[in-house]
């Protein structure tokens, strides 16, 4: 059995689970709780089976792609597939979410848990995680942009919904709404796109459109719009790509949704579900670079995002606040990395980041689980009462800062030569910047959690090494942070089964061959290790006087970056004085002319007619007959006046 | 001649079973009623199954009377299944609420024998003994609750004009066999085409030319023939204006017998219009197409503006049945002659809408009767605060709803879409306009009762919730599945029925081949 050829499994497993979580979850042992870990367990495993067929059939030499599946609906004029893809970027995505998936469902049946006991809605939440990755992987896998689209609204539902999941809370409520409505904007600016090309290619297929957009054959067909054509449909693509992604000026949810389970910040709000934006545009990246402007729109929203989320996370103080404007900020990094055309590097980044990420958000999650506080400045001197915790987050704390020889620093130190070979220096001194930014706002987070001593003596005494089911997904993943970087050396590669390294295996048809640099990465290096001397500097126990001092220096600037750049507050200044008073208007009108009559008007008629037609059901034999007579021998008469 | 008895073993087989029940009745008298209806649910499933397996790649005939291809094999399996689900729901129903069980199921199978040769016939006489098994068994059926006056009401009604519309069906029957000399769909095929010329021969030569094609004209009686069997088949599918019946009837009709007749008799009824017209009558199809045009708009008009005021279920679902009719007949529009490509998508999509409408059907029906089994009410307003009191037949109830109003994800939308397509296809735009039209009018009256259930309290003495019996609640899952699968994926069951339909249209392919030749 070729597995590849069968890959719609991967997803149909977890949707089994949700639909018997769903209808039965209320009453299974343990809230079903097993159900959701073994379909998780069933993907990873099988994704193996998946990645063996399709290294066989790479390695057999037959090409990058294969398409597999069936039509979904076929009128004729308008087909919609039931299509997957099995490439090396799918295959990159859904190591990711099966792997993160795997552990944070093994994390949440002890995180899920109050002193043991399970918490209201248990089975509840395993069914929405299990129809996450069921819709993750269909988003992933789906080699056509309708089927996507409904995948992407599916993890936007289960997004909000575990978002949601503490709605008790007025907080959580509100950060579900505006999840949902920020990335709707996107969204609806995404379904556009899928339509205008859909107009100019008569395609949902991903393969046809990029084929009709590399022949320039989109602007053919549209008459009225001439050249903006393709500009327009692919920055709409881009839209829901930034919405999805969080990134600037949509950035704001994110920080909001860490109102969910933390293991779900892992999951969907780190590793997964926030780089679907960046997974279109890999997908897609073709139409990307024949449009003009497109790619630099791209590395433009990229490295404004880079840039404001490092500079807003320096000013957090909520542990997982922090670690949501990071993942702003890497998730710019990847799009700059796109910017610049490099689909690989792109990818890597993604999957290294997955991984240190995960487990920066497991990590707090465990702190958070056992202290019941989420506050770094009530933290502190955590580092020897929960010793595991503390040894994976600042491993994977250094990873992202970008230190070798941990994976960050090698995923970032390529998008640093990608960017200069792409695009000019003064991208990549920013790029610097930010970097720099990244390793300061971690080795800040670290400092103020897991060092000095404790500030709050309540909290220290609660304090206490997690459970096994929470520390075994913390040590997988730091294996894997550790590991994965260096998969990107041919010598590592080949060993694993991957001759020339990982990086010519992650964008197939067109690889792109690891190369290292001694200088850059001296560079970088350097830089990242500023930025931990930095933060030692403002922030090591009584060094915190300087960090203060900074701020009394300047209040207002401090007081900009403290209310994250007033974007909140713009926002709302927007809905108030612009979007209600424009709602108003369009209620009237929507209340007087469309509703009392163009809806009532037509309405009334119907009812009228329906009531003076009831008159023909007298109920009486003959009458009846005398209608057929009449209907006969009128179509009689008819017959010979238009037929005879 | 030789026959080939073993292309009707099922057919022999139910004649033998229906006997079997009867008997059994008389046999056993202290055994347990229900179990005759599972026995007669048991038989059912099996000759369903035996004949898919069994005659599936079979394309042979009968004597010339009865056709044994794809459409007749599928058509068997699908009355079967109707005739399964039908017993499955009205099992405790009948054991709670009727006399003479044995008697009650053997008349389902005699119907179901109906169906099934109707479906296979070639012939018109074949046909009409077919359509009157059938018939008399609805007739009986309908008035099975002898001491309910409603029941004696409907039957009486049913069989005095059904008696009417044979008659006019008859007619026009006899009117064909004058024009073409024939009944069987072979001959009159090839003479159809003949008999239109001649009369376009006969127009020349009152112009003055020299057609010289027979003078006295065959043209008056093909169309009064065409006109007077539409009539016929109108009645018996209930289109406007020869529906007055079906209310009356559904409304007296035991419950499960409301449901056989509005899924399995309009089926047959279909079944039998789809493979006259597209054998027989294609070639003619400008003849025809206008009448039955004019016959579909009315239909949704009507059916549709009645619906809203209702205010008893059963009328309503009778209403709402005649609505689907002409949807159905929209299909049968989309025929055309000129281009059998079409042709045969727009009686594929007729099929498939036929199967959705008919699963949606007998999911609204199994519910109600789960509904009525508990509280011996069917007007719209007791359902009141259903959601509370069985969530789950609400459920059901609510997504069948919602299929035959057409909304996306149930059966309805897909299959009505591909319907309206064909009839876009064939040029019929005004046609699709009012179909779109009357399927928005048609969800406020499904919406009036989704209201009741959900929007209300539970209403009277009876507010507790109760359980649906098992048999009956499986029915319901797999009928619900079923509208929801054809929703989302109707791919597979229309590549089997497009399948099926192709046979229909080998004879119009080869007269509009040799028409080109000449």
């Amino acid at each position: 059995m070729i597995w590849a050829d069968h890959a719609w499994i991967l997803p149909a497993i977890p949707a089994i689970a949700f639909v018997v979580l769903f209808l039965f979850g209320r009453k299974l042992p343990r809230g079903g709780d097993f159900i959701s870990v073994g379909a998780a367990l069933a993907v990873f495993v099988l994704f193996f089976f998946v990645l063996e067929s399709h290294l066989d059939w790479l390695g057999a030499g037959l090409g990058g792609i294969r398409n597999v599946g069936t039509d979904w609906i076929n009128f004729d004029s308008f087909v919609v597939r039931l299509g997957f893809t099995v490439d090396s970027i799918a295959m990159v995505m859904v190591f990711v979410v099966a792997t993160v998936a795997l552990m944070v469902n093994i994390y949440s049946t002890n995180y899920l848990r109050h002193h043991g006991r399970p918490e209201p809605r248990y089975w509840w939440y395993f069914a929405v995680l299990s129809l996450f990755v069921a819709m993750m992987l269909t988003l992933v896998l789906a080699d056509n942009l309708l089927l996507m689209f409904v995948a992407w609204e599916g993890v936007g539902l289960c997004s909000f919904l575990l978002i949601g999941f503490y709605y008790e809370r007025r907080s959580a409520v509100e950060a579900a709404k505006k999840a949902f409505v920020t990335t709707r904007l996107g969204d609806v600016g995404l379904f556009i796109g899928i339509i205008l090309f859909w107009r100019a290619t008569g395609s949902f297929q991903i393969s046809d459109i990029i084929a009709a957009a590399e022949a320039g054959r989109v602007n053919d067909l549209p008459q009225v719009m001439g050249d903006g054509y393709l500009t327009l449909s692919t920055l709409m693509l881009f839209l829901g790509a930034a919405g999805k992604s969080a990134q600037v000026p949509f950035h704001v949810w994110l920080p909001d949704a860490m109102e969910g389970p933390t293991p779900v910040s892992a999951l969907i709000h780190a590793a997964t579900m926030v780089v679907a934006g960046v997974y279109l545009v890999a997908r897609l990246l073709p139409v990307f670079e024949v449009t003009p402007g497109a790619s630099n729109v791209v590395l433009g929203v990229g490295l404004t995002t880079a840039l404001l989320a490092g500079i807003m996370a320096l000013a957090q103080n909520d542990i997982k606040r922090v670690l949501a404007y990071s993942t702003v900020s890497q998730l710019g990094f990847m799009f700059v990395a796109l910017g610049v055309g490099a689909v690989g590097i792109a990818m890597f980044h993604l999957l290294t980041h997955a991984f240190f990420k995960a487990c920066l958000f497991l990590g707090s999650g465990s702190v958070i689980h056992m202290t019941e506080e989420q506050d770094a400045r009530k933290l502190g001197g955590l580092w020897w009462r929960m010793p595991v915790t503390a040894s994976t987050f600042i491993i994977s704390s250094v990873a992202l800062a970008g230190i070798p020889p941990l994976s960050g620093f090698f995923s970032k130190d390529e998008i640093f030569l990608a960017t200069i070979g792409g695009a000019n220096t003064a991208v990549a001194i920013l790029l610097g910047i930010a970097a720099f930014l990244s390793a300061l706002y971690m080795a800040r987070l670290v400092i103020i959690t897991f060092f000095g001593p404790p500030k709050d003596l309540a909290v220290i005494r609660r304090a206490r090494e997690a459970a096994p089911t929470i520390l075994i997904p913390l040590v997988f993943l730091t294996v894997l942070t550790f590991l994965v970087g260096f998969v990107a050396f041919d010598q590592v590669g080949d060993a694993l089964g991957f001759p020339g390294g990982i990086n010519s295996y992650i964008y197939f048809p067109e690889p792109e061959s690891f190369h290292f640099s001694n200088s850059i990465a001296a560079v970088t290096g350097t830089v990242s290790l500023l930025g931990f001397l930095t933060a030692w500097w403002f922030f090591w126990g009584k060094n915190s006087e300087r960090a203060r001092a900074v701020r009394e220096f300047q209040p207002r600037l401090a007081a900009v970056v403290e209310n994250k750049f007033y974007f909140d507050e713009a926002y709302q200044w927007g809905i108030d004085r612009a979007m209600l008073p424009l709602a108003r208007v369009v209620a009237w009108f929507d209340r007087m002319i469309v509703n009392d009559t163009g809806i009532n008007a037509p309405a009334d008629a119907t009812r009228y007619a329906a009531y003076w037609l009831r008159y023909h059901v007298t109920g009486r034999i003959p009458d009846y007959a005398l209608l057929m007579v009449v209907g006969v021998a009128l179509a009689g008469g008819l017959a010979f006046l238009l037929r005879g | 001649m030789d026959l080939e008895y073993q292309l009707i073993i099922p057919e022999f087989v139910m004649a033998g079973l229906a006997v079997v029940i009867i008997a059994a009745a008389l046999a056993f008298r202290n055994v347990d009623q229900k179990w005759f209806g599972y026995a007669t649910a048991i038989g059912l499933a099996i000759i369903a199954v035996i004949t898919a397996v069994a005659y599936w790649d079979t394309n042979d005939d009968f004597g010339g009377v009865l056709a044994v291809d794809h459409f007749t094999v599928l058509f068997r399996v699908f009355f079967l299944g109707i005739a399964f689900f039908t017993v499955m729901a009205a099992v405790q129903f009948a054991g709670e609420r009727l006399k003479n069980h044995a008697e009650f199921y053997g008349l389902i199978v005699f119907a179901t024998l109906g169906m099934m040769l109707l479906a296979a016939s070639r012939e018109l006489l074949t046909a009409y003994l077919s359509l009157e098994l059938l018939s008399f068994s609805f007739y009986i059926l309908v008035g099975f609750n002898k001491l309910n006056p409603f029941s004696n009401e409907g039957s009486l009604k049913y069989m005095l004009l059904g008696a009417f519309s044979s008659a006019l069906m008859l007619y026009g029957i006899s009117l064909i066999y004058g024009v073409t000399g024939s009944t069987t769909y072979s001959a009159i095929g090839p003479d159809v085409v003949e008999g239109t010329r001649s009369i376009a021969g006969q127009l020349a030569s009152f112009a003055g030319g020299s057609g010289g094609v027979d003078p006295d004209g065959a043209r008056p009686g093909l169309l009064i023939g065409l006109v007077l069997i539409t009539a016929g088949l109108g009645f018996k599918v209930s289109a406007v204006p020869f529906h007055q019946w079906t209310p009356d009837a559904y409304q007296g009709a035991p419950l499960p017998i409301t449901a056989f007749l509005s899924a399995g008799g309009k089926a047959a009824a279909f079944a039998f219009f789809l493979r006259l017209f597209s054998e027989a009558f294609l070639p003619a199809a400008a003849e025809w197409v206008w009448f039955v045009g004019i016959l579909a708009a009315v239909t949704m008009i009507v059916g549709n503006l009645m619906a809203l005021q209702q205010t008893n279920f059963k009328r309503l679902m009778a209403y709402s049945s005649i609505s689907q009719v002409g949807y159905l007949l929209v299909g049968i529009v989309a025929l055309d002659a000129a281009n059998i490509t079409q042709s045969q998508d727009a009686a594929s999509a007729l099929v498939l809408h036929l199967i959705g409408y008919v699963t949606t059907n007998i999911a609204v029906f199994a519910a109600i009767i789960a509904f009525y089994n508990r509280t011996g009410r069917d007007d719209i307003v007791d359902l009141r605060g259903l959601a509370e009191r069985q969530p789950f037949l609400a459920f059901a109830i609510a997504a069948a709803l919602f299929s035959l109003a057409g909304m996306p994800l149930f059966a309805g939308f897909a299959t009505k879409f591909i319907i309206f397509q064909a009839a876009f296809n064939n040029g019929f735009l005004w046609l699709g306009a009012i179909g779109v039209t009357a399927s928005f009018v048609s969800l406020y009256y499904y919406l009036m009762v989704i209201k009741q259930m959900y929007l209300y309290e539970p209403e009277g003495s009876d507010r507790a919730r109760f359980h649906v019996s098992r048999p009956l609640a499986g029915a319901l899952v797999v009928l619900v599945a079923g509208v929801l699968f054809i929703g989302l994926y109707p791919t597979p069951l229309f590549d089997v029925i497009h399948s099926s339909t192709a046979g229909l249209f080998e004879q119009a392919a080869a007269i509009s081949a040799a028409a080109v030749g000449n």
